[in-house]
């Protein structure tokens, strides 16, 4: 009766807040959403803001009713255990599922958490944990967060290098091993969506979208930079202008970031994706497999809520969300350019990284920059089309706004 | 002692020939400046009668000028009491103070300086006595008097003499109540007084509450700083409280706060604090839940108090009045704790004339509400709430809505059920959380009498019987829409009872038997003998 009971009570996932395209940011939280929407149960998630280092978050609550991620081995175990969402019946006792998913939690875990804390400038982490809490308590809780990240990983001064090198060792070898074991199927085993492949999305889009950039630009406009070369950008106009003028300074603006891109590429004299390879090795080690880029792409529409699972991906539609808080929720409209980002590093995949090739243009580089000059053009165009036949009205337009 | 002396200066014995300095006069000798050099001293009367009782064993022309002596002074009080004496201060000299800085001592006798008159001299050299007592910092004030220049009739100077405290350091250890602590305290303190010479106090102390409250805090006061009047205080606090049988919560807050004025009826204080909620327990109801985590509370808080009430243990005539208003939010981050939260309280005595009985009134009410953007949707902090109940007795805690007679602590108001418990041996009821209201309003009316036996009567021991009403609902996420006075007035929980009240040194304790009349589903209130606790 009582578990009849949860189950009538909708479920609500209290996660940390959602940035960089994702509908949350956290790499413990990101596996339970995505593990939710595979199951294709009905829940509302909610954001906790202020607690940015407890380890029961992220939990899982119907009525009375919680899992926290802290007790029972983490809240897809608890959720598996008290009935209430399933999906590794059967599977559960295999031992290559097993393994591969220990393998996932110890070794990709531990990348992930290196590169959030220690191997990058912590602009992602801040971002994900920190930006919604008071300047000074979030600072500090960052810098505590940072020793005990290095005391889990057993690091200290005297082993760092060696340290690091261990665990991007075993995170190669770890992509291998899923590479091999993907193959070209949809899912790692039994063509079915387990409690593995959910961990594993998350780490992979995480790892895609989140880990640092350390660009000029943001990794949403950079994003945006990309749907412009595949021809599917649509600038928005500026409200308080004309709509005319107001895309025409949209595309300005977008055009003025490529030029940043293509500068920052030359000063630099590196490509500019691979200055993020510099600052995240991770992400370079897992474009480096195809087939699990492919995979992590296929599953992309899973971080928009409202799209059942499976199915084609469905016109972006606002999560049944409640914030505890005011706190920001980045959905972007960008959501699958980060995909598309990890595509563009095919071109990379065979890049080491603390070295600096010099790299030869590409035909992309060259059809961007072609295809960046039409439009320009055509936008001029199209504006001064408008201003000739309207005259006077357009100006008395944004004298009024 | 030397302060109460100086209240009657008029009264005391003659001055001793020979410790008076004899005036330097001229021909035409000024009554008047003969009369200010016998003038009497402001304290020391032990040492006057002393030499008083030595000087009775010296021979019998020494009595006769005593009693010329004796006369004059008499005649000058007599003046004294019936017209004013004109007098000017020409220089006041402070002496004695080998660390303490003049200017600590000069800002507190400034009023010397500006006297007109004899009585007016003796008030104000009252006045500068107690203040300077009032420093913490001296062993003993000595004020004395003596004739001014020769080319300037009419004026005296004061010697304010002080003696040092021979060690600054200082211990303490006993049960007090500190303003915004809401339950009584046993505290432990070190003192170090006067380190730089500016009057300055530094105190460390650990302190334990009974509402399951620690705390170590250091802090310093001041009693001049810079152009402000009053005393300056500062306090650095690690205060630690344990909620989790009450509302499955842990608070720990790092504080510093800031008291900018401390006058008589208004003190004014900032606090800064970073505050940490947890539940090490996992059992919190969903509400406490969302509020777990880590907040920065920055807040002035205004106090308005007026306390006219003959006692504060067992007051029998007059009334108290106490305003506190609170804004939080005063920094420029968005994130931080923001809340605005007014607490009124009224207290009101009235004798009835026999038995030395006495009418108590009193009611307190409180609101809190959060502001910013969407502060409508957002719930109210916490531990800012109100919550009602506990081992206090209202009729001596001025602290806002918190007491009420039969009810346990925090143990009335909106509450929600706990996480459900694990294991499917276990009792399927894991209690209840309380989470506090956002309004709350506490009414009492309290008749004490003394006991009939006479030995009672005179250990302080009386009787007394209550009755009293409270209320605590919420008001924020779009609750008060659905307020009505129909709803608050069925909200009201009531008690009533008798009792005897013990007042010991530390505290006063109540021991009551409490009816309770009317509660609602979920508190805990409780019918039978209840002890009460409080301070001053």
């Amino acid at each position: 009766m009582d578990e009849a009971n949860r189950v009538r009570e909708k479920l609500t996932l209290v996660a940390r807040k959602g940035c960089f395209g994702l509908p949350t940011a956290c790499p413990s939280c990101l596996p339970v959403y995505i593990y939710l929407r595979l199951a294709n149960v009905p829940f509302d998630i909610e954001f906790n803001l202020i607690n940015p280092q407890a380890d029961e978050i992220p939990y899982v609550e119907s009525g009375d009713y919680v899992a926290y991620n802290n007790e029972k081995g983490g809240v897809i175990e608890a959720l598996k255990e008290d009935g209430m969402v399933d999906l590794d019946s059967e599977i559960s006792m295999v031992s290559e599922w097993i393994s591969t998913k220990a393998m996932i939690c110890s070794w990709l875990s531990a990348a992930v958490t290196y590169e959030l804390w220690l191997g990058s400038d912590g602009s992602s982490a801040h971002k994900i944990y920190y930006s919604d809490l008071p300047w000074p308590v979030g600072k500090l809780l960052y810098l505590k967060q940072m020793v005990v990240a290095k005391q889990v990983l057993g690091i200290t001064n005297e082993n760092a290098e060696r340290k690091s090198e261990e665990i991007y060792r075993n995170a190669t070898f770890a992509y291998k091993a899923l590479s091999a074991r993907l193959g070209e199927q949809s899912f790692f085993f039994e063509n079915r969506p387990t409690s593995l492949d959910a961990i594993f999305l998350g780490h992979a889009l995480f790892t895609l979208q989140a880990l640092p950039l350390e660009s000029l630009v943001t990794a949403d406009q950079h994003a945006a930079v990309n749907m412009l070369i595949r021809g599917e950008y649509v600038p928005r106009p500026w409200p308080c202008l004309g709509e005319a003028v107001g895309m025409f300074l949209s595309s300005c603006r977008l055009q003025l970031l490529c030029w940043i891109c293509k500068k920052a590429e030359e000063r630099s004299n590196h490509h500019l994706l691979h200055n993020e390879l510099e600052s995240s090795v991770l992400r370079s080690k897992l474009a480096e497999h195809n087939n699990l880029l492919r995979y992590a792409d296929s599953k992309a529409h899973l971080l928009v809520a409202g799209s059942p699972f499976p199915s084609v991906p469905s016109s972006h539609s606002d999560p049944s969300s409640s914030a505890s808080r005011q706190g920001p929720s980045n959905r972007s409209n960008f959501n699958d350019s980060g995909l598309e980002l990890a595509k563009d590093r095919k071109i990379l995949s065979g890049s080491k990284p603390k070295t600096k090739p010099k790299r030869e243009k590409t035909q992309e580089e060259r059809t961007f920059k072609r295809r960046s000059k039409y439009f320009l053009l055509t936008q001029l165009v199209g504006v001064l089309v408008f201003l000739s036949l309207l005259g006077g009205s357009e100006d008395t337009e944004d004298y009024d706004s | 002692m030397a302060v109460p002396e100086e209240e009657s200066p008029i009264h005391k014995p003659p001055i001793v020939p020979g410790r008076d300095k004899e005036p330097a006069v001229n021909g035409a000798a000024d009554e008047e400046e003969e009369e200010d050099d016998d003038d009497v001293l402001a304290d020391d009367e032990e040492e006057e009668e002393e030499e008083e009782e030595e000087e009775e064993e010296q021979p019998v022309t020494q009595e006769s000028t005593m009693r010329s002596t004796r006369a004059r002074m008499e005649s000058l009080f007599r003046r004294l009491s019936t017209e004013r004496v004109p007098l000017r201060v020409h220089d006041v000299i402070v002496k004695g103070n080998t660390k303490t800085k003049d200017s600590v001592i000069e800002a507190e006798i400034e009023g010397l300086k500006h006297i007109g008159t004899v009585q007016e001299l003796l008030q104000a050299a009252t006045v500068a006595n107690s203040r300077l007592h009032g420093l913490g910092i001296f062993q003993a004030v000595h004020i004395t008097l003596e004739s001014g220049p020769h080319e300037l009739p009419g004026t005296a100077n004061v010697i304010v003499e002080v003696v040092e405290t021979k060690s600054p350091f200082s211990g303490d250890f006993g049960l007090y109540t500190k303003p915004g602590v809401r339950s009584w305290i046993l505290e432990g303190s070190a003192r170090l007084k006067n380190l730089f010479g500016y009057g300055d106090m530094w105190d460390g102390s650990l302190s334990y509450s009974w509402d399951q409250a620690s705390e170590v805090s250091a802090g310093v006061s001041l009693p001049r700083f810079k152009r402000l009047v009053t005393p300056v205080m500062a306090r650095v606090t690690l205060l630690s409280q344990d909620w989790l049988k009450f509302s499955s919560y842990k608070e720990r807050s790092l504080g510093l706060s800031l008291g900018l004025l401390s006058l008589k009826n208004h003190a004014v204080e900032y606090n800064v604090s970073w505050r940490m909620l947890s539940d090490p327990s996992q059992m919190s109801s969903r509400s406490v839940r969302r509020q777990l985590g880590h907040g920065l509370l920055s807040s002035v808080k205004y106090i308005f108090k007026v306390d006219r009430r003959n006692s504060p243990l067992r007051p029998t005539r007059g009334y108290a009045f106490v305003s506190t208003s609170q804004i939080s939010g005063f920094v420029p981050d968005y994130r931080s704790v923001r809340f605005v939260r007014q607490e009124f309280d009224l207290r009101c005595a009235f004798p009835l004339g026999f038995y030395n009985t006495a009418l108590n009134f009193g009611i307190s009410t409180g609101v809190i509400f959060p502001w910013g953007s969407g502060f409508l949707k957002t719930p109210s902090s916490l531990p800012e709430r109100f919550f009602l109940g506990g081992n206090s007795s209202p009729v001596c805690t001025l602290g806002g809505p918190t007491s009420l007679w039969g009810f346990k602590t925090r143990g009335l108001g909106p509450a929600e059920p706990r996480r459900e418990a694990r294991g499917n041996g276990n009792d399927e009821n894991s209690g209840t959380d309380f989470l506090g209201g956002d309004l709350a309003v506490t009414a009492f009316t309290d008749l004490s009498f003394d006991l009939p036996l006479r030995v009672l009567r005179e250990a302080g021991i009386h009787g007394h019987t209550f009755a009293c009403a409270g209320s605590l609902t919420k008001l924020t996420e779009n609750a008060f829409r659905n307020l009505s006075f129909q709803k608050v007035r069925d909200s009201f929980r009531t008690s009533a009872g008798v009792g005897i009240i013990v007042p010991t040194k530390l505290f006063r304790m109540e021991v009551n038997y409490c009816y309770i009349l009317k509660q609602l589903e979920h508190d805990r209130g409780k019918t039978g003998v209840q002890f009460s606790f409080s301070s001053p």
